[in-house]
């Protein structure tokens, strides 16, 4: 199957895969529904990544295969998109009516655990694959620093804005600041930070490629 | 010999292949850099370090100058 054809089936089913297992509300498939479903998630999201994987594979010199920096980033902002996307449907769930701590955090922090572990795992198979190869250099190392500054510049901008807001808003319209909502809107803020760095980072290397 | 982002142009594609077709992989290798450092050396999108500089040259034998030029 041509590769740009398996991306048109791929991607759409891994977007399909994210919200069957992370988003839709729960549903009691049985044990053996539930596995295949998370069997089923796996098995396309590791198609997309071998169908990712493969021209670089095949990269004669003429070809710029990615370097492992530039992997590291594009899996970085995924597994954050991801999560910041699972994030921001499922917060206002973890929100009970007083404000305070939901029932349902704890599962939905759950979720959000699998996927971090996920991402340790994909990391760490990379990272055994790269073992014999350097793995960054002083270009990395200067894309990184280029990619904090941006993170840490958007996560101020972020918190002035936050606070900002605080400080000039007249009480009575800050009644959606409740103790739940707002850990949740710093936990977005990091999150987001997280994924500026990693757009940055990969941006960078995508510019040097061509 | 190219520059696009660096005012810093350099001979690297010539002297590899000037060393036996040297792959950018070996290049790489010998310098301890990364294969896409070497690509974006080559396309002039990435100025090197003194240290990388005399490296790289040294990898070639050849001088700081005969690798690298400034662009007037």
């Amino acid at each position: 199957m041509k590769r740009s054809l398996r991306y048109a089936v791929l991607v759409p089913l891994s977007v399909l895969a994210f919200y069957v297992l992370f988003v839709l509300p729960d549903v009691d498939l049985g044990w053996p529904g539930g596995l295949a479903v998370l069997v089923g998630a796996w098995v396309v999201w590791y198609l997309l990544w071998a169908t990712w994987q493969s021209p670089a594979a095949n990269a004669g010199e003429a070809v710029a295969a990615i370097s492992p920096g530039e992997q590291r980033a594009w899996i970085g902002l995924m597994f954050t998109l991801a999560i910041l996307l699972y994030f921001g449907l499922r917060a206002p769930q973890m929100v009970a009516a007083d404000g305070g701590r939901a029932p349902e955090a704890g599962a939905i922090g759950g979720h959000i655990a699998m996927l971090v572990i996920a991402w340790l795992v994909v990391m760490q198979v990379l990272r055994q694959r790269w073992r014999d190869k350097v793995q960054a250099d002083e270009r990395d190392r200067a894309i990184q620093a280029r990619a904090t500054e941006w993170a840490r510049s958007g996560l101020a901008i972020f918190v002035i804005a936050l606070a900002v807001t605080f400080a000039f808003s007249p009480v009575d319209r800050l009644a959606w600041a409740k103790p739940m909502t707002l850990s949740n809107l710093l936990m977005a803020g990091l999150i987001g930070s997280c994924l500026l760095e990693y757009l940055v980072t990969g941006l960078a290397y995508w510019r040097d490629r061509h | 010999m190219s520059a696009t982002g660096t005012p810093i142009t350099n001979a690297i594609r010539r002297l590899r292949f000037e060393h036996g077709e040297m792959t950018q992989q070996a290049l790489a290798d010998a310098c301890g850099i990364t294969r896409q450092t070497v690509i974006a050396l080559e396309g002039g999108k990435y100025a090197p370090s003194l240290e990388l500089a005399f490296r790289i040259a040294r990898t070639f034998g050849a001088g700081l100058e005969d690798v690298f030029q400034w662009k007037e």
